[in-house]
């Protein structure tokens, strides 16, 4: 027979274990749905590439006995241009009229590419060198990349091939941080299975349980008692 | 190249300067960017002979004028549009110093002479030379 004392402290007990991870978890969860997640991604801020528009056939650039994973057209202030990406994720450019390959984008480049995309009211602060061997938590990404602080805030990155890769508002960095609370990955904020997460979410889902198992019995008593 | 950047043709390839002050010097090397897609004008301005501070400015044509862009090791930032019209190409548009600079505005004219150009902003009373640095 189940004790219903004994579940009950232990139901108290577990639930004192888990009230702050709970209170993260409630209070995390709220915040990442208060704004669309459109609006999170600042996916307006950015509009599309201009569709390319080629004047002749394009000509690939000479990879021959290179691995690479892809080759794509991509359009640029500039025009089309081909972008390799080779085997260890870093990216060449190549002239798709000549198949020659190009420099990497410097500081005003990945501005203009940027600046000729971007749709917000903010302007640019600053732009600096992202170091690959030490990307920034927000990047995630250990790629060669140019950050552009903006006025209101917000963070942009782009790429060597002069792609914006990441988008980094206030809201998304406060989203980020609560996203990291939620999975109990504040430093990372990547990994989902770590053993913090699967400890507490396992007493909270018995604490849980036993609420459950402990409901009708106290209910039963107090039917009893009248 | 890009023929709305022709203009830039007599100085790529070379660096030009000027004297800022008596120890000061401004130098400008211009290379063409992908195959003529861009200009790409890098500067380092120099004190006694040592860097103060670079910069780099892009300048591309967008499909309906010239644009330009500009950084540097200060933090500075800026960019515009620039028309040609008769060896002239007159510059607009906002530069800060600094990340926490108010923008002031760019309004500069270069004359592409022989050897190389002239730089006139209405905030400076002096026409600034640029010539083949040494």
């Amino acid at each position: 027979m189940i004790n219903r004392r004994r579940l009950r402290r232990w139901h108290i007990w577990l639930g004192w274990l888990v009230a702050i991870p709970m209170l993260f978890w409630t209070v995390s969860g709220v915040v990442m749905v208060l704004k669309p997640i459109e609006e999170v991604r600042g996916e307006a801020l950015i509009r599309p590439q201009a569709p390319i528009r080629l004047a002749a056939p394009p000509v690939p650039p000479a990879l021959e006995g290179i691995p690479f994973k892809s080759l794509s057209l991509q359009q640029r202030v500039g025009g089309p241009i081909w972008v390799v990406t080779l085997a260890d994720g870093s990216t060449r450019l190549a002239n798709p009229a000549t198949g020659a390959f190009y420099s990497d984008v410097s500081g005003p480049l990945a501005l203009l590419e940027f600046m000729k995309r971007y749709t917000g009211k903010a302007h640019a602060l600053s732009v600096a060198r992202v170091d690959p061997d030490r990307p920034p938590l927000e990047l995630r990404k250990p790629v060669k990349a140019w950050l552009i602080t903006m006025s209101d805030g917000a963070h942009f990155y782009v790429d060597a091939s002069g792609e914006i890769i990441a988008k980094r508002t206030r809201w998304w960095r406060f989203y980020d941080f609560m996203w990291g609370l939620h999975i109990m990955d504040p430093a990372g904020r990547e990994d989902t299975h770590n053993p913090w997460i699967i400890t507490f979410a396992l007493i909270s889902v018995t604490t849980v349980i036993l609420a459950l198992i402990l409901l009708p019995m106290t209910i039963r008593r107090r039917k009893a008692e009248q | 190249m890009e023929p709305a950047l022709a203009i830039f043709a007599t100085l790529l390839g070379h660096c030009w300067q000027t004297q800022l002050a008596p120890q000061d010097v401004d130098t400008h090397c211009f290379t063409d960017m992908w195959k003529g897609a861009h200009v790409r004008d890098v500067h380092v301005v120099t004190h006694d002979g040592k860097s103060v501070y670079e910069g780099e400015t892009i300048y591309s044509f967008d499909g309906k004028s010239i644009v330009f862009t500009y950084v540097n090791s200060l933090g500075g930032v800026g960019g515009g549009s620039a028309t040609v019209a008769d060896k002239v190409i007159s510059f607009t548009g906002s530069m800060r110093a600094g990340p926490g600079s108010p923008p002031q505005p760019i309004d500069t004219k270069w004359r592409m002479l022989g050897d190389g150009y002239e730089v006139t902003t209405p905030a400076e009373k002096a026409v600034r030379r640029f010539t083949l640095a040494r």
